[in-house]
């Protein structure tokens, strides 16, 4: 950086009337034009092709749609049902059916995909002015996880995003609002181009034992949140195969250490009695999993050590798919999520069972 | 507001309509102020106070100072300037670190002390305007400028949205003759500024978010060790990463303020194709490297106080100069390893002061490469989060883990060499060129195209709408 000068006091600077290059000879208008032509067809034209295959328009799951979601928590009536969770939960719960069931209000979906919901449970018993109820969706390896483990736990920084939420961050999620569900070359991630690349090229894994990985749509989200299963996708066998290498492979990447439930249970359980001890509900939910999940679940994080404990410990309603007949039969088409059809099913049923006991039933 | 954002399309469009308007060049100015203070506010409105206290007392002080004659007046005017801005600065900055520090420094004399839990967040660009005002104040006090007569343009100055957040960090000759005669933009210069912004969002948006972060991030983030080949791609594409994050930043901010009418000075030029390490600095960041001779290197006696002194000098600026772009001490010693390389590289100098021109040109291609394989090397301070994550990630480098985990897939190498390697090579093709002068000997349909395939891939392959890794700084 510092190379040989001499300023002393009094020099003077660089010429005042500096001024930037600009290219010589341009025909910008015809530029401009043709560029913004060009890229207006390119982008039509996989508007089109997008449509074709039936891709619909959808929000993008970014964080900011998560804060947006958490920071309407505060401005609803202090009462209001919240669902955490993980993919399961945003994928398992239908917000509309509750509704249609008898919930009293549309609950409000803070479920995150691929994550541990833990931090948010913390940031809504830190918050005083939440009373409501808090469904929230247990699955195993997210919700026990280690707390080192940077992935699960980037529900931390949706929480500090929430919080630090600024002007700016709404106008952008207004505008998101506006154009995203208009526009499937919008989505994001798996029909973006390097994912898209990545597909098409098919290159075999650098290991014999892993599968190539290929980027599939499975899910459209919602202005809400919610997450729904693409229509008709669990027919297509060979994207649910995709889907499930992906699962094996992120199982034998979950590198941290198991973390026994009794190290984690204090914070859950102190988190859990001051939501209580403003009035409100907390209750856990273990949706559906099956064959190779389900497999790993068992043996990992078997429900004795881990989910037993944790209601036990909180004394909370908590609904297991296996403890019911009514919830027992559902089957993950690629072993990890309900359907669309099948979540509005769950969450009717769900919702009876929840109302069933007359002492922890939704306020 | 990020620049690659929804909402800044929208500001963006009104500040270039209103400020393009027939009305009174002070009106015009006021606009531009009120709107930096809005893009700031943006983020977090009462962090705009601080601007305002910046802007205020550097006005002030440095009226006072010029027209004090007494030398320990202007002394004491300086350092209320100073203590103020880096007041400021070290509060919101390295207050938890110096806390820190000083627990730290108890501890080896066997005093616990537990500092109070502090949670301070960063307004945003404080370093980047915290600098540019004391460029100010420091010129008036040496008197290599005089202060400045208007208000308005002085708060301009200080709070010229382009450039606020992340630099360039503009000097007051550079950026405040601009605002004394109304200023707008030509055609050329309208349509010169679109085309640098999308490049720039492009190497943002594309380059460094959508291509680059995840293969940093998956390795970076690896709770187990990763192996060798693994951890060179994420140091490669860490590089990368960090080049077009905050190069393409510039090259908007630049861009932005051209289509205004404006112009700012380069930030990057092709610094991986440096050939040394005194050369990357004259390539990478530039605003900062020049602004840290002037008020640091050069005040601290440069190089006209014998080998070792310069040698001492060096290592002094780059140890701030780390500092500065982080409150830990993986930063000090990023710094500290930077001033390590500039100080024998000017040895190696010495130790072979001429070569032939043709042995220079033989070797250009292998130094460059070398050059840009040390300063890699030493991202990986910035980017691990911990000094144990980064001596982890250097054991990986040098292949010493056993049972190590294979973090990457087939194609993220692919994307990573193709990224790495593109950018390596246009760097070097574009070595000693400037940008303008390609484009104007393009064909104009060219230069369409280009444009179109840039504005069509931002919108096609965009990943996570992240901020500037130069935010935090």
């Amino acid at each position: 950086m510092p190379h040989s000068a001499s300023l002393t006091e009094g020099a003077p600077f660089a010429d005042a009337t500096w001024q930037r290059n600009l290219p010589t000879g341009v025909l910008w208008p015809r530029v401009t034009l043709v560029a913004a032509v060009l890229a207006m067809l390119a982008l039509a034209t996989r508007e089109v092709s997008l449509r074709e295959a039936g891709v619909k328009p959808s929000m993008q799951l970014l964080p900011h749609l998560w804060a947006f979601q958490r920071n309407r928590v505060r401005q609803a009536p202090e009462d209001t049902t919240v669902l955490l969770g993980s993919s399961r939960m945003a994928f398992g719960f239908d917000q509309d059916e509750w509704v249609r069931c008898g919930g009293k209000s549309r609950p409000f979906m803070l479920a995150w995909p691929g994550s541990c919901p833990r931090p948010i449970l913390r940031d809504l018993a830190a918050d005083r002015s939440y009373r409501g109820t808090v469904i929230v969706g247990v699955t195993p390896f997210l919700f026990f996880c280690n707390p080192a483990d940077r992935f699960a736990m980037r529900t931390e920084k949706l929480v500090m995003l929430s919080h630090n939420w600024g002007p700016a961050d709404e106008i952008a999620q207004q505008c998101r609002f506006v154009i995203q569900p208009k526009l499937a070359v919008l989505r994001q991630s798996e029909l973006s181009v390097f994912p898209w690349i990545r597909n098409q090229l098919n290159l075999p894994q650098r290991t014999a034992q892993m599968p190539p990985l290929r980027s599939v749509q499975l899910a459209e989200v919602d202005e809400h949140g919610r997450m729904r299963m693409t229509q008709g996708i669990e027919t297509r066998p060979e994207l649910m195969q995709g889907v499930k290498d992906l699962w094996q492979a992120c199982g034998r990447r979950n590198l941290y250490s198991d973390v026994t439930a009794d190290a984690m249970l204090p914070q859950i359980v102190a988190d859990v009695e001051a939501i209580q001890q403003r009035g409100g509900t907390v209750m856990f939910v273990r949706f559906p999993s099956n064959d190779w999940y389900r497999e790993k679940e068992r043996a990992r994080w078997p429900r004795e050590r881990y989910w037993n404990r944790l209601i036990e410990e909180t004394g909370c309603l908590g609904v297991h798919f296996e403890d019911h007949e009514e919830l027992k039969e559902f089957k993950c088409p690629e072993w990890s999520h309900l359907t669309r059809e099948d979540a509005i099913e769950f969450t009717c049923r769900l919702h009876a069972i929840i109302h069933r006991d007359p002492v922890r039933s939704e306020n | 507001m990020l620049f690659n954002s929804l909402t800044f399309v929208l500001f963006i469009a009104i500040v270039l309509g209103v400020f393009s308007l027939r009305l009174p060049w002070k009106l015009r100015k006021s606009f531009l102020l009120l709107a930096s203070y809005a893009f700031y506010a943006a983020w977090s409105p009462p962090f705009v106070v601080l601007l305002w206290i910046s802007t205020a007392v550097d006005w002030l002080v440095a009226r006072r100072m010029h027209r004090e004659q007494h030398k320990g007046m202007r002394r004491l005017l300086l350092w209320v300037s100073l203590a103020v801005n880096l007041g400021m600065l070290g509060f919101f900055k390295y207050g938890t670190f110096l806390l820190e520090a000083f627990r730290d420094l108890l501890a080896m004399v066997d005093i616990a002390y537990q500092p109070p839990e502090v949670s301070i967040i960063l307004p945003i660009g404080i370093s980047f305007y915290t600098f540019q005002t004391l460029s100010y104040t420091i010129d008036v006090y040496l008197r290599r400028s005089e202060p400045e007569e208007s208000f308005l343009d002085f708060a301009l100055f200080v709070t010229f949205f382009p450039q606020l957040v992340a630099g360039p960090i503009v000097r007051p000759y550079q950026l405040i003759p601009q605002f004394k005669h109304p200023v707008r933009a030509t055609r050329d210069q309208l349509f010169w500024g679109l085309l640098l912004f999308t490049i720039g969002l492009f190497e943002k948006v594309i380059l460094a978010d959508a291509a680059l972060s995840a293969i940093s991030d998956t390795v970076f983030n690896s709770p187990k060790p990763v192996a060798c080949l693994d951890a060179w791609a994420a140091v490669l594409a860490f590089s990368g990463q960090i080049f077009f994050d905050f190069a393409g930043y510039s090259m908007c901010a630049i861009g932005i303020s051209m289509s205004l009418g404006f112009s700012l000075p380069d930030n990057f030029r092709c610094p991986y194709a440096a050939i040394g390490f005194s050369d990357f600095w004259q390539r990478w960041h530039i605003s900062l490297s020049g602004w840290l001779r002037d008020y640091l290197y050069i005040p601290l006696g440069g190089n006209r106080q014998g080998p070792r002194r310069t040698q001492i000098n060096l290592m002094l600026t780059m140890l701030l100069g780390g500092l500065w772009h982080g409150a830990a001490w993986r930063f000090v010693v990023w710094g500290g390893i930077h001033g390590g390389y500039l100080v024998i590289e000017r040895w190696l100098q010495r130790l072979f002061p001429r070569e032939t021109p043709s042995m220079q040109s033989l070797f250009r291609i292998p130094l460059a490469l070398a050059t840009f394989l040390a300063v890699s090397l030493t991202w990986v301070l910035f980017r691990a989060e911990t000094f144990s994550g980064a001596i982890d990630i250097y054991a990986a480098l040098l292949g010493l883990h056993d049972d190590p985990v294979l973090w990457l897939e087939t194609f993220d190498f692919l994307l990573c060499g193709t990224v790495v390697g593109g950018m390596l090579t246009v760097q070097w093709v574009m070595r000693d060129r400037r940008l303008e002068d390609v484009v104007s000997q393009c064909p104009w349909w060219a230069t369409a195209l280009f444009w179109s395939t840039l504005l069509t891939l931002i919108v096609l392959a965009r990943g996570q709408s992240n901020a500037f890794i130069y935010f935090q700084f």
